[in-house]
């Protein structure tokens, strides 16, 4: 009797290792199976080089086929060249899920002109909320008016609550707008001794944006501190810092790697930390789970905090492994 | 008896044909539009995709925009004049027609009325102060290139206008055929009248006249000025039009539409052998200059190159496709 029941329980054994395996492959190869295609305009720029790092990366470890498309532009935000090139790859491969980088509501039609066509599709880096954009299942970043909150904290904090700041965006779109704009109300909520300057547009040409703000530390003398809504922005007032021989308290955007050396080296302060890698691995993940038809929350939102010189470490980590 | 000569030179026949396929590839748009042949043969070799029902729409939608402003670029070029702003002209009417429609509360018609009247007045502002004032057309339209963009800044204050009346949005979505929309229709109906306009009437030959010598075709009693300011009020219109309908196609007035188009706009026609110095070119070649642009950026996405390298590409392929048109020129038009 003892003998048969070890009997029956090794071979119920060997069956569920076998149905494991079965499984394990089956999920293997379903992950083989999937193609994700993330579509974003002004596609060349710095910032967005380190977005298509955090997706694609996680698209490798997650063992999907993904590919990106967008105007290749680095300094031009062109969403009618962008959609033709989108089209172009959807003519050539059967995507199951398409990430939309949807900062501009410009891009919304296109959105739910995809999720009319069966494809589930994900954006992030803004949360709209959830049903005023037809088709879209779900949307990952942070949240902007908040990381405009934190770095008018650590700006205040740092001046002590009196100077002057000078304050920069790429473009106007309704990201850095809004931005500026919970800057604008912190900094007169909790420090009404700071003045803010108004807001000038810095571009996205290095040089032409150093230029600019030259000339806002020249012709406004008493400007302590400065702080940019654009990826760029640290290199910017960085420059123009040093070439105006003035001492700024500078916070800016984005942790890429010339960022984080100017934090490093203290010619500039803090860095709003915008999740820029994890929410576009986050991406990845969840338009893997869409394509294998589970459900997914809508609002995935991540933290953006302002980092210092003494939070660097984790960032360069995540960077090296990104190979950026 | 023949006489010697007679006896040694070709048969008549060959020499009619041979007159004849020199003279059929002497036509204007022969040489681009062989390129872009051979192109399309190469990319959908490469990715049979590349001609699929979905890549020729999304061509064909996205020239549409583009082509229209092309159209009104290319009689000013011929014209002698040429026009940076069009990219500016195109967003700001398009945001003024948005503020018009939403803002403003005013009907939808009277919305694109609104937009079209601003691209057309900065058109003839851009006529007047180049042609009565004499100031260069590349300075003058660059200069109103950048006001433009500010102006684009001041009315929406920096945010795009959205959402628009649902009338828009409904144009914008139309399928007239094959998934094409009004501004594909439009830009059809526009480019076989402009086409035709400039070929085989005597306002077009005047402005072939003016283009190709401004001194002599005054002096033969052509009113220059009146034709190179109406080709500016022509350009500024059609960038207009072009700019609202963009905005109809996303359904947003935002502040980035007709950014950077003037570069496009400039190189696809002269690829299709409109000439930079006037005088010379046909709308059927700057359309079919913008087509190949469209698909070349196209076709390198279908087949897959890298995309760092997809740039370079376009430009390489711009090159080579004018080279092969000055060939054809210089060879076949002498010989035609």
């Amino acid at each position: 009797m003892k003998t048969h029941l070890k009997k029956r329980l090794i071979r119920t054994a060997l069956v569920a290792a076998a149905l494991a395996t079965s499984l394990g492959s089956v999920s293997l190869a379903r992950a083989a199976d999937i193609h994700l295609l993330w579509v974003q305009a002004m596609k060349d720029h710095p910032v967005h080089r380190l977005m298509q790092a955090g997706f694609l990366n996680k698209c490798k470890e997650l063992g999907y086929t993904c590919e990106v498309v967008g105007d290749p532009s680095a300094t031009n935000w062109d969403i009618p060249a962008t959609l033709p090139l989108a089209e172009a790859a959807l003519a050539r491969t059967k995507y199951d899920a398409i990430g939309v980088y949807g900062p501009d509501p410009a891009i919304y039609s296109y959105i739910s002109k995809l999720a009319k066509e069966g494809f589930p599709i994900v954006t992030w880096h803004v949360l709209p909320p959830e049903g005023t954009v037809n088709g879209l299942k779900a949307a990952t970043g942070e949240n902007i008016a908040e990381a405009g909150t934190n770095a008018a904290i650590a700006i205040g904090d740092k001046l002590g609550g009196k100077g002057t700041v000078a304050l920069t965006q790429g473009a106007s779109n309704d990201t850095e707008n809004a931005m500026s704009d919970a800057f604008r109300k912190t900094i007169a909520a909790k420090y009404p001794g700071i003045k803010v300057l108004d807001t000038q547009m810095e571009g996205f040409e290095p040089s032409a944006a150093e230029a600019k703000a030259v000339a806002i530390l020249q012709g406004n003398p008493d400007v302590t501190a400065a702080f940019g809504t654009t990826g760029n922005s640290i290199q910017t007032w960085s420059g123009a810092a040093r070439k105006a021989g003035r001492d700024v308290v500078i916070v800016g955007m984005d942790y890429i790697r010339q960022n984080l050396d100017l934090v490093k080296s203290g010619a500039a302060y803090g860095i709003v930390a915008q999740p820029l890698y994890e929410e576009s691995a986050k991406v990845a993940e969840l338009l893997g789970d869409l394509a294998q038809g589970k459900t997914v929350p809508y609002s995935n939102p991540l933290p953006a905090k302002v980092i210092t010189a003494s939070d660097l470490d984790p960032y360069y980590k995540m960077l090296d492994s990104a190979g950026q | 008896m023949n006489s010697a000569a007679e006896v040694s030179a070709p048969p008549r026949d060959a020499r009619s044909f041979r007159r004849r396929l020199i003279g059929l590839i002497a036509v204007g748009e022969v040489g681009v539009l062989a390129a872009m042949a051979l192109l399309i043969a190469f990319f959908w070799l490469l990715e049979p995709a590349f001609l699929s029902e979905r890549n020729i729409r999304a061509i064909l939608n996205v020239v549409s925009f583009v082509g229209i402003i092309a159209i009104g670029q290319t009689i000013l070029l011929v014209a002698g004049e040429f026009d940076l702003s069009v990219g500016s002209v195109a967003g700001l009417s398009a945001v003024v027609a948005a503020k018009l429609m939403t803002a403003a509360a005013l009907p939808v018609s009277v919305g694109i009325l609104g937009g079209i009247g601003v691209g057309a007045l900065i058109g003839l502002l851009n006529g007047l102060i180049v042609v009565r004032l004499g100031i260069p057309a590349f300075i003058q339209t660059l200069g109103m290139l950048f006001i433009g963009q500010g102006l684009i800044q001041v009315v929406t204050g920096g945010y795009p206008v959205y959402p628009l009346p649902e009338a828009i949005n409904t144009i914008g979505g139309t399928d007239l055929a094959f998934g094409l929309g009004w501004s594909f229709a439009f830009f059809i109906v526009a480019a076989l009248f402009a086409d035709f306009v400039l070929r085989r009437t005597v306002l077009g030959r005047n402005m072939y006249a003016t283009g190709g010598n401004k001194e002599v075709a005054h002096l033969v009693g052509i009113n220059t000025s009146a034709y190179k300011i109406g080709a500016f009020i022509t350009v500024g219109a059609l960038s207009a039009i072009a700019g609202m309908f963009v905005m109809a196609d996303l359904g947003s007035g935002g502040t980035s539409i007709g950014s950077g188009w003037e570069l496009t706009v400039i190189a696809g026609v002269v690829v299709g052998g409109v000439s930079l110095f006037g005088g010379a070119g046909t709308v059927a070649g700057g359309v079919v200059g913008i087509l190949m642009l469209k698909v070349v950026q196209s076709g390198l996405v279908v087949i897959g190159v890298n995309s760092n390298w997809q740039q370079i590409a376009v430009g390489v392929i711009m090159v080579m496709a004018v080279g092969l048109d000055i060939v054809r020129r210089r060879y076949f038009i002498a010989g035609a």
